[in-house]
């Protein structure tokens, strides 16, 4: 079974181990390559090490040239299923390969906190009835939560190539985000970042990267 | 009158001056000493507060590095799980060596935040298990 990381065009494969220690292989099929290891029998465990092995052999191939990770987990049975996939696809890894070359992802998470009891709503809520006053409050507070995220997030999506978020509310409001971003924009987008921790003091936020184009390497990955 | 003791009246103006010219000098190395021990304790202070910020710059930092560390490994399980390339195959996962998860993974972890929030695990330790009880 051959066990998937990543594929790019440079047709070395890193000089390290793969996953159980297994030798890294580069498939090279006209010039479409995937990094690879050979398992007899692989059982993936979802451990903080075995995450951190895939991670760090795509981010070693990324350093050297546009990369599209893999989703965790993906194995072949064989060399000619991996050759056919890269065949048979061939388009549309080329043009995802087009679409992230130069750039890197950046993630964001941001905790808005919006406390219910600092700003009453319009003293509605003995008018009303607690039910109203309630619905009234978790309205206000979602409303200040996209607010908030939106100050975030839209200033950044500005630097980025292209980008995807998602917003939670349980059990804070929440942002959820990742920017492709060209490499020489990467400094002016943690500046960035820097600049709304300070303006936007209602949310905390912590930026992570930068990280192989996860969320922008296929029509359906982080959509 | 005036010229009557001539000599004298240029000493005492010689012993005028000198005293003068000293009282100055004594006021000009008490100033100094005084400058001196003011900018001793400016640089007593800067360096007080130098300690200060540095040691609440470090604290804000650990506290940084300890949450970023904690959102990378969210940020990582979430990428793997839910982002990358896709081929067709099955796709088998083994959490802790206790449960395998056929695929679907995509389904399954619509959220890793959901799960560990809902089901109380965290997919990031090692050794992890998805097969609590909640499950």
């Amino acid at each position: 079974m051959f066990y998937l990381y990543a594929i790019t065009e440079s047709p070395e494969p890193p000089e390290r181990a793969g996953l159980r220690a297994a030798r890294l292989r580069a498939i090279d099929e006209g010039g479409l390559v995937a990094i690879v290891s050979e398992h007899a029998d692989l059982r993936l465990e979802a451990t903080e090490d075995d995450l951190w092995t895939h991670e760090e052999i795509v981010e070693e191939l990324m350093d050297r040239g546009a990369v599209l990770p893999m989703r965790l987990a993906s194995t072949l049975p064989d060399e000619e299923a991996v050759r056919a996939t890269l065949r048979e696809r061939r388009h549309e890894f080329e043009a995802a390969l087009e679409h992230v070359r130069g750039a890197v992802e950046l993630g964001i998470r941001a905790v808005i906190d919006t406390e219910p009891s600092d700003r009453p709503v319009s003293g509605t809520a003995g008018a009303r009835g607690p039910g109203t006053a309630y619905m009234l409050s978790r309205l206000e507070r979602e409303r200040r939560g996209a607010d908030a995220a939106a100050r975030i997030h839209e200033p950044l999506a500005e630097l980025a190539r292209e980008s995807i978020h998602r917003l939670g509310s349980q059990p804070q409001p929440r942002l959820n985000a990742s920017y492709l971003v060209d490499r020489d924009r990467l400094e002016a987008f943690r500046v960035r970042v820097e600049q709304l921790s300070d303006e936007v003091i209602e949310a905390t936020i912590v930026c992570t990267g930068p990280w192989p184009p996860y969320s922008f390497s296929s029509p359906e990955s982080g959509r | 009158m005036n010229d009557e003791i001539p000599g004298r009246a240029a000493s005492e103006r010689r012993r005028q001056v000198a005293a003068a010219r000293r009282a100055r000098a004594l006021e000009r190395s008490r100033a100094r000493r005084e400058a001196a021990a003011v900018r001793r304790d400016q640089v007593l202070e800067r360096s007080r507060q130098r300690r200060e910020a540095s040691r609440e710059r470090q604290e804000a930092s650990m506290e940084r590095a300890r949450r970023e560390r904690h959102v990378s490994l969210l940020d990582l399980v979430d990428r793997l799980l839910d982002g990358g390339v896709v081929i067709h195959g099955d796709i088998t996962l083994a959490v802790a060596d206790v449960d395998l998860l056929y695929v679907g993974l995509r389904a399954m972890v619509a959220s890793v935040e959901t799960i560990e929030r809902t089901y109380g695990v965290s997919l990031s330790a090692r050794g992890a298990s998805l097969s609590s009880s909640a499950l």
